[in-house]
């Protein structure tokens, strides 16, 4: 009895330790709590998983809109193409004026064109130009085409050949001041690519039976520090394909980049490039990401002289910053980029600028932007060639 | 003895913990199921973005091809015929499908797209084909006349896949490409019926210039419809001689280019200028013996000594009569001249010179000129069209689909005279025969004595 007795009082005292722990106010609807937490991250799991899949779906389909407003656009190109071929130069149904077409219906969108002869040009020319706005749906897309009429010919066909393309700002409609806008741009980009014929004809001869990337870039004289590897498998049970042709800096240095912009009759100065943090030997494979940066360095082989590595970022940021105050200043180079280019140039120029001191393959992409923006910048505005 | 707090929470503690759980299952149960269902939702979704997406390229890159087709190769409607099996869907991975018959280049000689040696969407590339096994691409074209003028072709480029649960799924993108082939023209001197009547009064009633022609031949008595007719056969060779006339400087200058000293290149360009020259002139002279058939026609069937309303005579008739005669051996000349200029420029030692799209540019000129050539002039070059195209469509094999499918097209229209004649604008054939015979008629009226 005592046993028990003193077992039961020792249950009782458990009993009473235990119903006092679970009266203990901070344990009651606790797992109801972890069941609210569990849930909601569940929700908010679930919902990221649904909103993800939900936005690339929309952007997906964002595309396809942007797609088919294209596929409007090129419909009605064909329609106004069609008509030029069958009526040609002399009786072109715009002769006397620009002819605006306002939201024809097509391929389950509209589009509206503007079509006109070249302003200010010599009857003989033979150009015109198109602007069509294409909409489907909720998805909008501005094109310009300069068309060429070719000489009457007993060539059965292709008597109207478009000179340029390009697409428009998003916000143009068809209007004779949206395509001013576009026509000096055009022309200028005309200019330039007359301009650029005779080095374009010296350099094509040597282009003639380059199959391979890196034999190409030595035609072009460039000098990618080491082979340029094919970054595309080859299928299950095929041979590797033998595209890492070596083309040593060596190898290349004695050919000199071809003159592809001179108009004032002046050759254009190499800009400045990044040095190579690591010398690469031309037998030695590189993975396709330091050959993509490395070819980019070689496009404008470094000459930095006795500049330190960080003194050569700031030569080269100070010539980015010259090149866009130019621009900028000059009426005829301003129009050729656009404020986002701008402001990228301007971005670019500060990176090169605070380069470290020592080399190293972060700082060395940062003088290849900046590089590449010179040179883009020397192309499209001769003007501002530093 | 049990404390009052004892017996006081005892009962509601249990039942509190019991329902606690049965609770939270059942809130669990209850969001767990939708939550499943959610992200069940969400992968099939997932996964049809995926197909959508990998469909749309696919369409846009035949579409983008279809385009590009429809400049370089005339004959894309034969072509699509012939190589999509009238239209049918076909699949686009094991070589299948024309568009997707290879995809690298992975078989020497590089540089070459050849069928049957580099590989198609097979199994080589499983991880590619895997997911597109059942994409199948199908086509449906149609010619449309534009309410204005011109043609077009439209093309409705069709996808169908199986997607979640085998479901079909369709997706389609219009594609629409000029016809490009070119009608004959009036000739520029009587496009504008004003200028051109202004000049028929100068010729035939030059003591009333200034009048309109209108009033002219009412106050005389004549047949509007004649003296027109007359008249356009009259200001036509004349202004077409004129311009002839004046490029005779240029062709002089580009003629001693070519033979001259100068670097390939810019003798080739001469050539290729000095062929455009010829060859503008040559259709001018074709449009106008088209334009001019039909007034010869009414010259010849109802021509009257009073047509003008005043007396010609016969003599001065037949005179200026003999310069519409020149027309015919002016397209002639203009014809020989053209090929042989682009001859120079396209083959050696010139040719290569010339970037690869020009040249061969020149050669499917030359093809046209060639062609209507064969047609028009009853030349009995059929051969030697017939081998030019058999060299291109070799050379262009595994470069330039759109170049192979149109050699293949002229081929097949070249076979014999028969069959290029009846591949050829309907108007062609008989342009020459139509307009020489329509002229000895009227010189045969005008001669005989009323």
């Amino acid at each position: 009895m005592n046993e028990s007795g003193g077992s039961g009082s020792f249950s009782s005292a458990i009993g009473r330790r235990t119903r006092r722990m679970r009266c203990f106010p901070g344990r009651s609807g606790v797992a109801l709590v972890i069941v609210f937490v569990v849930l909601t991250l569940l929700g908010a799991a679930g919902l990221s998983v649904a909103l993800l899949s939900h936005s690339s779906y929309k952007e997906v389909d964002i595309l396809s809109l942007h797609l088919r407003a294209i596929a409007v656009g090129e419909v009605g190109f064909a329609e106004v193409l069609a008509r030029m071929v069958a009526t040609g130069w002399e009786g072109r149904w715009f002769r006397d004026g620009p002819e605006l077409k306002q939201d024809v219906p097509s391929a389950g969108g509209t589009y509206s064109t503007l079509v006109r002869d070249v302003p200010a040009r010599r009857e003989d020319s033979q150009q015109a130009e198109l602007l069509i706005r294409a909409q489907y749906e909720r998805s909008s897309v501005v094109m310009y085409w300069r068309l060429l009429f070719t000489a009457r010919s007993l060539d059965g066909r292709i008597h109207v050949i478009p000179l340029m393309f390009q697409f428009g700002p998003d916000d143009a409609t068809p209007s004779p001041s949206a395509v001013d806008a576009l026509t000096g741009r055009v022309d200028a980009l005309l200019g330039d690519r007359e301009r650029n014929r005779p080095a374009w004809d010296n350099l094509r001869p040597s282009m003639e039976g380059v199959t391979t990337a890196p034999e190409l870039a030595g035609v072009l004289g460039l000098s990618p520090a080491g082979s340029i590897v094919d970054s595309v498998e080859p299928g299950r049970g095929r041979a590797p394909i033998p595209n890492q042709v070596p083309l040593t800096a060596v190898q290349t240095a004695d050919r000199t980049p071809p003159d592809v912009f001179s108009p004032q009759g002046s050759p254009p100065q190499p800009p400045l490039s990044p040095p190579s943090s690591t010398p690469v030997s031309s037998s030695t494979p590189v993975s396709s990401e330091t050959t993509s940066s490395d070819s980019e360095a070689s496009t404008s082989p470094l000459d930095c002289g006795s500049l330190s590595y960080r003194d050569c970022g700031i030569a080269l940021a100070d010539r980015l910053d010259a090149s866009v105050a130019c621009f900028e200043s000059d009426t005829s180079c301003k129009p050729l980029f656009t404020s986002s280019e701008v402001s990228r140039f301007r971005s670019d120029a500060d990176a090169a600028k605070n380069v470290g001191t020592v080399a190293n393959s972060a700082d060395d992409a940062k003088l290849v932007q900046a590089s590449s923006d010179l040179t883009s910048i020397a192309l499209r505005c001769p003007v501002c060639q530093k | 003895m049990k404390s009052p707090q004892d017996v006081r929470c005892r009962r509601p503690c249990r039942a509190f913990s019991t329902l606690e759980i049965l609770i939270a299952v059942v809130l669990l149960i209850l969001a767990v199921l939708p939550m499943l269902d959610l992200l069940i939702g969400a992968g099939r979704q997932s996964r049809q973005t995926a197909d959508y997406s990998s469909s749309l390229s696919l369409i846009t890159k035949v579409s983008e091809e279809l385009r590009l087709a429809g400049w370089e190769n005339p004959n894309l409607a034969d072509s699509l015929r012939r190589d999509l099996d009238g239209g049918r869907a076909s699949s686009v991975t094991d070589g299948h499908s024309p568009f997707f018959r290879t995809i690298e280049d992975d078989e020497a000689p590089y540089g070459f797209l050849d069928e049957g040696r580099d590989s198609p969407l097979d199994q080589t590339y499983e991880t590619l084909r895997a997911p597109l096994k059942t994409h199948s691409i199908g086509f449906s074209s149609c010619y449309r006349s534009l309410p204005t003028t011109g043609r077009l072709l439209e093309i409705q480029v069709g996808l169908s896949w199986k997607g979640h649960q085998n479901r079909l799924l369709e997706m389609s993108l219009p594609v629409c490409v000029a016809d490009l082939a070119v009608r004959p023209q009036l000739p520029k001197a009587i496009v504008d019926r004003t200028v051109a009547d202004g000049l028929i009064v100068g010729f035939l009633y030059p003591d009333r210039i200034g009048r309109t022609l209108t009033q002219v031949v009412s106050e005389a008595g004549g047949r509007l419809d004649l003296v027109r007719a007359l008249g356009d056969c009259l200001v036509v060779p004349r202004i077409l001689a004129v311009a002839v006339a004046s490029k005779a400087d240029q062709i002089a200058s580009l003629r001693s280019k070519v033979s001259g000293a100068d670097p390939s290149l810019d003798r080739a360009r001469a050539a290729l200028a000095l062929a455009l020259i010829f060859e503008e002139q040559a259709a001018r002279y074709l449009d106008a013996l088209v334009a001019l058939s039909t007034p010869l026609e009414l010259l010849a069937s109802d021509w009257t000594s009073n047509a003008l309303g005043r007396q010609i005579p016969s003599s001065t008739l037949i005179s200026s009569l003999s310069q519409v005669r020149d027309l015919d051996v002016g397209f002639c000349r203009c014809t020989v001249d053209t090929l042989a200029a682009y001859r120079q420029a396209h083959n050696q030692p010139l040719g290569p010179s010339l970037s690869a799209r020009v040249r061969t540019r020149t050669l499917v000129r030359m093809v046209d000129v060639l062609r209507t050539s064969v047609v028009a002039l009853k030349w009995p070059d059929l051969d030697y069209l017939r081998s030019t195209i058999k060299g291109f469509q070799r050379q262009q094999m595994g470069c330039n689909p759109n170049f192979v499918a149109w050699a293949e097209s002229e081929l097949e229209s070249c076979r014999d005279r028969d069959t290029l004649v009846a591949s050829s604008a309907p108007w062609l054939p008989t342009a020459v025969e139509r307009f020489e015979s329509a002229l000895q008629a009227v010189i045969k009226k005008v001669q005989t004595p009323y």
